[in-house]
């Protein structure tokens, strides 16, 4: 057993005659902040959902937290901790209601979820709110709540889908801080993002392009690799040579 | 105008994206006229009758006879004894049973009197009621028959059955389908997209942008209005070709009558969309209180005179019930327009109410 | 274990629906309220126009005696056939019956006299019970008067026709229609809501939450079906009590059976409501889609018109109807008292069905 946390070995996914992920390879290390970068449509998304489970490649071969991707997706997806980009709690449950809902989706026991619970609401400052429904907190709230919820059986490896859309600079300082916190206690960190300054964050960062990875490396290595000032401008640079199309 | 234009255009393409629901809004009318036309009728037939016949002499067994001959009963078997009955009743294998008195023949003759009991399952009352009625006409007929003296002193009845001649239950469904899918397609479709453009958020887009709000909203009435028009000519063109149904009236008044159906229709669509947040709600209100309503209330199944007096009160708040009833009146029987007036100005008058109302209250929504 | 986390949840959002919890209680008890006394297809109050061209004590005594039966009301007399159809126009009355002049002295001489029945037809039933009623009086009506008649006394070999109804001694057409009113309820709650409920998380995205975590699929979708399975079973509770106190109406046969036949039904429909949630994307779709087939399977059941009327190729699609099945055997419990055993086809078949939209829900919720 390595001591990746996720291997992968040129996996392509093909919807009819279109290829929307075409044979790449990477593999990250236990407790690393990976940024998946990429224009809207290069098939990051795709990627995303191959590793959690949700789709099979049509070839390839990866492992995800030890498991194999094509055939133990089941294993995976109990490793895994996941949140997209569309808001992913109960609405109408409340902040309480689904962390005992999602605990127990995990196979905590009951007396685990709520001493959890207690001590994670209270980290977050939270606390006060844990009787309330979750539509009617914050969006800012509701974001790193779904975070919390997302890693809150102490999964593997925790997949982060665009998780800082339409927050605002503050709360998306604090929402890194919980992903550093996440990451310092061993937890794999694999996010994607539009915010270029988040880019910066991570440990390793890359970039797809028309479905292949054109670029990984240390955000630093990347700067001095494409002679740019920052990671905005090594994007523009890679994104100008996509052919495909915005849209999808 | 060239905004407009292009609000209705972007709503058909909502609509014809969504090729399931299309299938369905085209399909509806048709499988609806099919199983109305061919499949459901309230007609009784293929009964099945068990015998009990101690006697088996000539009489019965003339009578036994026109009974099978009959297009409505088929002789499915035969009980030795009275016990039985129960059991052939009770397990569906007979809705009838013939019993004959013994010596049956010579009863009749010697004494002047001889009975039959028709017992039926009588689960269904109608049903029992018209079974009973062929059954005791054919016994009749073949007693006259047998005894072959010209009945005297009948009144004999000759019937006339008006503007339905060949009793077809097809000529009373027509309206009532035509009835309930244009109430399914103009209020339910209406105010189903209109709420998920709120849900999606998109409704504020659209307000915030040059193009005045009755605009928006008329653009999004305009392509269910055309779709039930079409709909409409599909039902009346497969009314009068595949089921026969005669159309006796004047066309020009009946696209009247049914253009201001389809406007009440989808001013309910509209008032129900300033009224509920969510697509579940929109669905259900127009189900429960629409639909239902215009399926059981409006005479399209049950006739409206049968209903208690407070029923029959509610029932004429609902659309529906005035619309099919002037289409029986200018489609089936033909008559002029002044005999529909009374239908004519109360749906005028619900469709400038309802419009009024509901255009109020989506004003009320945007301050 | 899990699974009481999952129903938690699921019976949480329900209470928290501002219109489904009022929606579970309000309905049965306004249909239960409200339709049997909608659903009569009796034919009562016909209205009659009498044309008498007669004018004889005969034709009086006719006139007299129709208006006393419960069918008919007198809508008036006209003059002239003309006259009596304007009335037909204006819906005033629903039949004719013109009476012949010489009506009278036909019938003292002992011959056939003659009238004419003519009813409005549009409503086919109507028109032909109209009918049938009438000719019944005119029949009875020359009985009486030959019987009078010197010439007459009783014609020698009358065949009496004694009809028995059984099941239905008072031919009570609410008796018929409440069960059948107990199924179309539980197929619209056990149909519609759990689809909707389906769909619903799918636009949201929550159920994309659902399918990254290890949770089995089939048991996700079967705790989003129970509790509209336990809520069908209790409209179903209520809608017994309300037939009870309201209409006295209780089943001839076995309680026990009801629910069986009850729970076997909530699971085959919401079994369909699986398929037809697998197959759409959004609710509009799904709403469409269901109320499609509702209304098929409501028009092809029997519950409103007689299955064995319909004509073959109808009949054999009625056979794959699961409805069908559930009101010949509320039919049949409630009146007939049949027992488990006399209804042992409907309770393998609908067990069938049931199986068969199981294997399709699965199936196509794979393939997705």
């Amino acid at each position: 057993m390595t001591n990746k946390a996720i291997t992968v070995e040129n996996i392509t996914k093909r919807f009819g005659g279109f290829t929307a992920v075409d044979g790449i390879s990477f593999g990250i290390e236990r407790g690393e902040i990976f940024g998946f970068l990429g224009a809207n449509g290069a098939g990051k998304t795709t990627v995303m959902r191959m590793l959690c489970g949700l789709s099979k490649p049509t070839s390839g071969s990866g492992m995800v937290a030890g498991f194999d991707m094509m055939t133990e997706t089941e294993s995976i997806k109990r490793s895994i901790g996941y949140m997209s980009q569309k808001f992913s709690l109960y609405a109408d449950l409340t902040v309480r209601e689904n962390l005992r809902l999602f605990g127990a989706i995990y196979g905590l026991r009951g007396r685990a979820i709520a001493v959890r619970t207690v001590k994670m609401l209270r980290e977050l400052g939270f606390y006060a709110e844990r009787n309330t429904m979750v539509k009617d907190l914050p969006l800012g709230w509701q974001q790193k709540l779904a975070f919390s919820t997302a890693i809150f059986h102490s999964p593997e490896i925790v997949f982060l889908d665009e998780p800082t859309g339409g927050v605002d600079p503050l709360t998306r300082r604090q929402f890194w801080e919980l992903i550093y916190k996440a990451a310092d206690s061993g937890i794999t960190v694999f996010v994607t993002t539009h915010y270029m300054d988040e880019a910066e964050y991570c440990d390793r960062v890359s970039i797809m392009v028309d479905g292949r990875i054109e670029a990984l490396d240390t955000p630093s290595n990347l700067k001095r690799q494409y002679n740019a000032a920052s990671m905005d401008d090594v994007f523009q640079r890679l994104a100008q040579t996509a052919k495909r199309n915005d849209t999808i | 105008m060239k905004q407009f234009i292009s609000f209705v255009q972007k709503e058909f393409r909502h609509i014809f994206r969504d090729r399931r629901t299309m299938l369905i809004l085209i399909g509806m009318p048709i499988v609806q006229i099919v199983l109305f036309g061919f499949a459901i009728t309230t007609e009784v037939r293929n009964i099945n009758v068990v015998l009990l016949d101690p006697a088996k002499d000539r009489v019965t067994r003339q009578i036994t006879e026109k009974l099978a001959a009959s297009d409505y009963f088929n002789i499915v078997g035969i009980i030795g004894n009275s016990h039985e009955t129960e059991r052939v009743l009770l397990d569906g294998t007979a809705d009838m049973v013939v019993a004959f008195d013994e010596r049956f023949d010579e009863k009749l003759y010697r004494e002047g009197k001889a009975a039959v009991q028709l017992i039926v399952d009588a689960t269904d009352p109608n049903t029992a009621i018209t079974e009973i009625n062929y059954a005791a006409q054919i016994i009749r007929e073949t007693q006259m028959e047998m005894s072959g003296i010209s009945p005297s002193g009948q009144i004999i009845p000759d019937m006339r059955m008006l503007y339905n001649p060949q009793m077809e239950s097809a000529y009373n469904f027509v309206p009532g389908v035509m009835g309930l899918i244009l109430m399914l397609i103009c209020a339910m479709m209406t105010s189903i997209s209109i709420v998920r453009e709120k849900e999606t958020g998109t409704m504020e887009l659209l307000l915030v942008s040059p193009v005045k709000p009755p605009c928006i909203i008329l653009s999004k009435a305009v392509p269910y209005l055309v779709i039930s028009c079409a709909n409409m000519i599909t039902i009346l063109l497969m009314a009068v070709f595949v089921l026969q149904v005669p159309f006796a009236g004047s066309v020009a008044w009946m696209a009247a009558i049914s253009l201001l159906y389809i406007l009440v229709c989808l001013s309910l669509g509209l008032l129900i969309s300033t009224l509920v947040k969510t697509q579940v709600a929109a669905m259900l209100i127009s189900g429960v209180l629409l639909m239902m309503p215009a399926l059981l209330l409006s005479g399209m199944i049950y006739p409206v005179e049968n209903m208690p007096k407070i029923l029959e009160s509610v029932s004429s708040i609902i659309p529906a019930r005035w619309y099919i009833a002037s289409v029986k009146k200018l489609m089936i029987q033909g008559l002029e327009i002044s005999c529909v007036w009374k239908e004519f100005i109360i749906l005028l008058f619900m469709a400038v109410f309802l419009l009024a109302v509901s255009i109020k209250k989506f004003k009320l929504r945007l301050q | 274990m899990l699974l009481k986390f999952l129903l938690e949840k699921e019976i949480k959002q329900i209470r928290r629906n501002p219109f489904l919890p009022r929606l579970i209680i309000a309905y049965p008890v306004l249909v239960m309220l409200v339709f049997p006394w909608v659903a009569n297809l009796e034919v009562k109050d016909i209205n009659l126009c009498i044309v008498d061209n007669d004018h004889s004590v005969y034709s009086q005594r006719l006139t007299e005696q129709i208006s006393a039966s419960e069918y008919f009301c007198l809508s008036g007399t006209a003059a002239t056939c003309d006259e009596a159809m304007e009335s037909i126009k204006r819906n005033d009355s629903d039949v004719i019956l013109e009476i012949d002049a010489g009506f009278e002295k036909d019938l003292v001489r002992g011959g056939n006299s003659t009238v004419m029945i003519s009813p409005n037809s549009v409503n086919g039933t109507k028109g032909a019970f109209a009918a049938s009623y009438l000719s019944q009086i005119l029949s009875d009506f020359s009985d009486g008067i030959r019987e009078e008649l010197p010439s007459g006394g009783p014609p020698s070999g009358i065949i009496e026709i004694n009809p028995q109804y059984r099941y239905n001694p008072c031919l009570d057409y609410k008796t018929f229609i409440i069960p059948a009113l107990m199924v179309i309820l539980l197929t619209v709650i056990c149909g519609f809501l759990p689809t909707l409920n389906i769909v619903g998380e799918k636009e949201k995205g929550t159920i994309e939450q659902i399918n990254v975590t290890p949770v089995k699929k089939s048991l996700f979708i079967l705790s989003k079906l129970i509790p509209y399975w336990i809520t069908g079973i209790f409209i179903l509770t209520v809608c017994l009590g309300l037939a009870a106190l309201i209409y006295g109406l209780i089943p001839a046969g076995s309680l026990l059976t009801v629910y069986l036949f009850a729970i076997l039904f909530v699971v085959t429909y919401s079994g369909l409501g699986l398929v037809v949630s697998n197959y759409s994307t959004t609710m509009q779709q799904a709403m469409f889609v269901m109320f499609f087939f509702t209304i098929v399977m409501l028009l092809m059941s029997g519950i409103f018109t007689p299955v064995r009327s319909m004509p073959g190729w109808a009949q054999a699609i009625t056979y794959a109807n699961p409805l069908r099945y559930f009101v010949e055997a509320m039919r049949a419990i409630y009146l007939k008292g049949s027992g488990f055993f006399a209804l042992i086809t409907q309770f393998f078949v609908l067990l069938g069905i049931a199986g068969l939209f199981g294997i399709w829900a699965i199936m196509s919720y794979k393939k997705r």
